[in-house]
């Protein structure tokens, strides 16, 4: 299901959290809502993490991670970092990067297979996104904007792209990224995907204006009306029977 | 049968073709302000691809390299490659992409240039990154740049009494090409145009280029451009070279520091100082004794020398490497940017091009043009004196558009003039061709002066002051004012060297004091080593102070002394 959610009545919550398969990360703000909507549909299978990024809130627009890894801007300190590494399960690697562009929220797009960057991030940064997040890097504009990161979202299950994406580029982005992908907007009519919606393959999140038929396209992109980690089980149970049989 | 393209390469001119050209406007004074400025777009040479939609559906392209791919793994690996990377940053710049063989060409381009820049350190792509001021003035007008005058030339095929003005040709060839550094203008300035064209297609073409500036020194042979095919492709001699003379954070020359009269003694200024020296020493080396043959071939040298101190390498000194009134020295007119070899092929490729005449901004050169198109359709045939009375005309219509005589008056820096000018009413906000009040063209004071008096004179109100460009008015007792100043200063200045002369001759008086009281204890030390005064000092009775008199009186004595007991010996 996707849930609206509002940070001190900001709808760019996309700003405010991160949302991977094995964990959460939401910036601490004066109110506890915000928090308890992301804990009240996750808390039951995945750490929901409260911190700051280099002192600031925007963690969603900072760092950037999937189920494997996360990484986090040179601004970091150590007392966050050494937070973020406990709260986060063992097996999520956390690394600071040493990179110039400094928000990879905005520069990088990523779920737990590929992963679209920035034309302009060092090849150094480029490896480590590799080797961290597990993932199959490609340089790629979206819809002729460089911030891959602000104007998309994907998961392993499917993607919304910036509005203005022409077809031809749609067609070429989902081969790469092999997953099916839609233009589309947030908060009714907002470009910036990436700042308005957080998912991951089972939950997704999206700022208070979002309309309806926007909540529509999400959830029929990212597969989200059937989806539940328990329903995940059930498919396999159901692949598995069937093999038997 | 018109065969000539512009814009295109020089080497089209051919001596038939020149024959049947002329000025485009036929007045005298077309050489000094030619109906268009030499107004180059520079355009990307390269071929681009053009953006290519996806063919086979699916999805297996690039659209930015405008590619496609059997399957996803191709697609894949294209885009983590370099040529991907650089393409989409062309893109994102708003260029289009480049296919895979031109970004080699120019990947190998560069790796060549920076071979030879030494120690130059890259240029950096961005355009105009540094332009180096020469010559002409420098205006950004939209993508086209200023590059200096040049004159324009129709070509009318004389055969078969064509009177269709379609198949005329209209071309600009930059002033610098045709006529020399040191080239005064003369009685028939198109006349000379059209010679100097003639001579231009009948050379052989092969040039050089010399650039200097900063430090940084360029020069390039090239070889001549009618030789077609792989002899042009040739290497040709160029050579680089770079020395440390600039100073560092404060820019400038130290040469330019030290005419200042503040000559800095620190390690770093020896350093430039002997730089300078060895930069101007290896140029003189390369271009009189290396390169002198090559030179000597060449019919054309452009040398691009901004400023007195680049200039002064070139064309002063006891044997200057280049004469200013040799015919084949001309300059570049328009701005440079660092010297180096590719700097040194643009200015060539720019030079050698017959240009496009365009009328800049208010249709006053096009209508300039028409008119002498129309008034050329008839006589053109007939004869040249004809032609004379229509410069005539030409020139009384045209005067005031150009410059009024108040700017004339007051570059020339004739005060007289000026003034009354300006009591006779002349506008002093009336702009010239560049956008300048006469004002701005005053090089000296009293010129500047006549100006704020005149400002005085009128008031405030008659004209627009802050356009003119005039300072605060000058007014008598301002005037006044100002000449109690300087005689105060006059005074003070007068004082203060008395002062240090006072200073001056007391020290030296000192100092002669010491001197006379050291020979004098010498002399008393002498004859104390026989006598019994030993080596004791003389008693002074008179403490410190000794005047000259009783010194010389005191070694008078001593030597009397010494005399005496010689005698007693």
């Amino acid at each position: 299901m996707a849930v609206r959610a509002v940070f001190e009545n900001s709808c760019d919550i996309g700003v405010f959290a991160t949302l991977t398969n094995s964990y959460c990360l939401v910036a601490l703000g004066a109110s506890e809502n915000f928090y308890s909507v992301f804990e009240a549909e996750l808390a039951d299978h995945i750490p929901v993490v409260k911190t700051s990024i280099a002192g600031t809130r925007l963690v969603g627009r900072m760092c950037v991670g999937n189920k494997n890894g996360l990484l986090l801007p040179h601004t970091t300190t150590d007392q966050e970092l050494m937070h973020i590494r406990n709260s986060l399960p063992d097996e999520v690697i956390v690394q600071r990067v040493e990179e110039r562009l400094s928000a990879l929220g905005n520069c990088i797009a990523v779920n737990d297979y590929v992963a679209l960057i920035h034309p302009d991030l060092d090849s150094a940064t480029e490896e480590i996104i590799a080797d961290v997040l597990g993932v199959e890097v490609f340089r790629q504009t979206i819809a002729g904007n460089i911030l891959v990161g602000s104007y998309c979202k994907f998961t392993n299950q499917g993607g919304i792209v910036h509005p203005k994406t022409t077809v031809e580029d749609l067609d070429e982005l989902s081969s790469l990224l092999q997953v099916p992908l839609v233009a589309g907007t947030v908060n009714r009519g907002s470009d910036v995907i990436g700042a308005g919606l957080v998912s991951n393959d089972w939950a997704a999140f999206t700022g208070m204006d979002t309309t309806s038929t926007e909540l529509a396209v999400i959830e029929s992109i990212f597969k989200l009306r059937s989806a539940q980690p328990s329903q995940i089980v059930q498919d396999m149970r159901s692949t598995i029977i069937d093999s038997m049989m | 049968m018109v065969s000539l393209q512009v814009p295109g390469g020089l080497e089209q001119l051919t001596k038939e073709i020149t024959k049947d050209c002329y000025v485009f406007g036929s007045s005298a004074s077309t050489l000094r302000k030619s109906p268009g400025k030499l107004v180059v777009t520079e355009e990307d040479e390269e071929p681009h691809l053009e953006r290519t939609t996806s063919v086979l559906g699916l999805g297996l392209t690039c659209s930015t390299c405008g590619k496609v791919f059997e399957d996803r793994d191709h697609q894949a690996a294209h885009f983590k490659t370099d040529y991907h990377r650089f393409n989409v940053k062309r893109q994102q710049k708003g260029k289009l992409a480049l296919t895979e063989d031109v970004l080699e060409a120019i990947l190998r381009e560069e790796n060549d240039e920076l071979s030879s820049i030494s120690g130059s350190g890259s240029e950096g792509e961005s355009e105009g990154e540094e332009e180096v001021g020469c010559g002409g003035a420098v205006s950004q007008g939209g993508r086209g740049k200023d590059h200096g005058s040049m004159v324009a030339f129709r070509y009318r095929p004389s055969q078969e009494g064509l009177e269709d003005e379609r198949d005329c040709v209209s071309f600009g060839v930059p002033r610098s090409v045709l006529f020399h550094w040191g080239w005064r203008e003369g009685d028939e300035p198109d006349h000379e145009a059209r010679e100097a064209l003639s001579n231009l297609a009948s050379s052989s073409g092969k040039w050089a280029v010399v650039m200097a500036s900063g430090g940084h020194f360029a020069a390039a042979v090239f070889p001549s451009g009618k030789a077609a095919g792989p002899a042009a492709a040739k290497p040709f001699p160029h050579k680089t070279l770079h020395r440390y003379v600039v100073r560092a954070k404060a820019g400038g020359r130290q040469a330019a520091k030290d005419a200042t009269g503040k000559k800095a003694n620190s390690a770093g200024a020896s350093l430039r100082r002997h730089n300078e020296r060895a930069l101007a020493e290896d140029i003189r080396r390369l271009l009189q004794e290396t390169w002198r043959e090559e030179l000597e071939g060449c019919d054309r040298i452009f040398v691009s020398a901004p400023g007195v101190h680049n200039a002064s390498t070139f064309f002063s000194g006891k044997d200057p490497i280049f004469d200013r009134g040799d015919v084949r020295v001309c300059r570049v007119p328009f701005a440079c940017r660092r010297p180096t070899l590719k700097e040194a092929c643009r200015v060539k490729r720019l030079l050698s091009t017959l240009h496009e005449v365009r009328d800049h901004g208010d249709g006053e050169a096009q209508a300039q043009a028409e008119a002498a198109a129309t008034a050329g359709e008839g006589e053109r045939a007939v004869d040249e004196n004809a032609e004379g009375e229509e410069v005539a005309e030409d020139e009384n219509a045209e005067k005031p558009k150009d410059e009024t005589e108040l700017h004339e008056a007051t570059r020339e820096g004739d005060v007289a003039r000026v003034s009354s000018l300006l009591e006779g009413g002349a506008d002093p906000c009336e702009k010239d061709l560049r956008g300048r009040p006469p004002y701005l063209l005053a090089k000296t004071k009293e010129v500047r002066d006549a100006y704020r008096r005149f400002r005085a004179k009128v008031g405030e109100d008659k004209f627009d002051w802050r356009a003119s460009g005039v300072p605060q008015a000058l007014t008598a007792e301002l005037e006044e004012q100002q000449r109690l100043k300087k005689k105060e200063k006059e005074a003070k200045r007068k004082k203060e060297r008395q002062r240090r002369k006072k200073e001056q001759d007391e020290k030296r008086r000192a100092r002669e004091l010491e001197e006379g009281e050291r020979a004098k204890a010498a002399a008393a030390a002498e004859p104390g080593r026989g006598g019994g005064q030993g080596g004791a000092q003389p008693f002074n009775m008179w403490g410190k102070q000794l005047t000259q008199r009783q010194i010389l009186a005191k070694a008078a004595e001593a030597r009397i002394r010494k005399m005496v007991s010689a005698r007693n010996r």
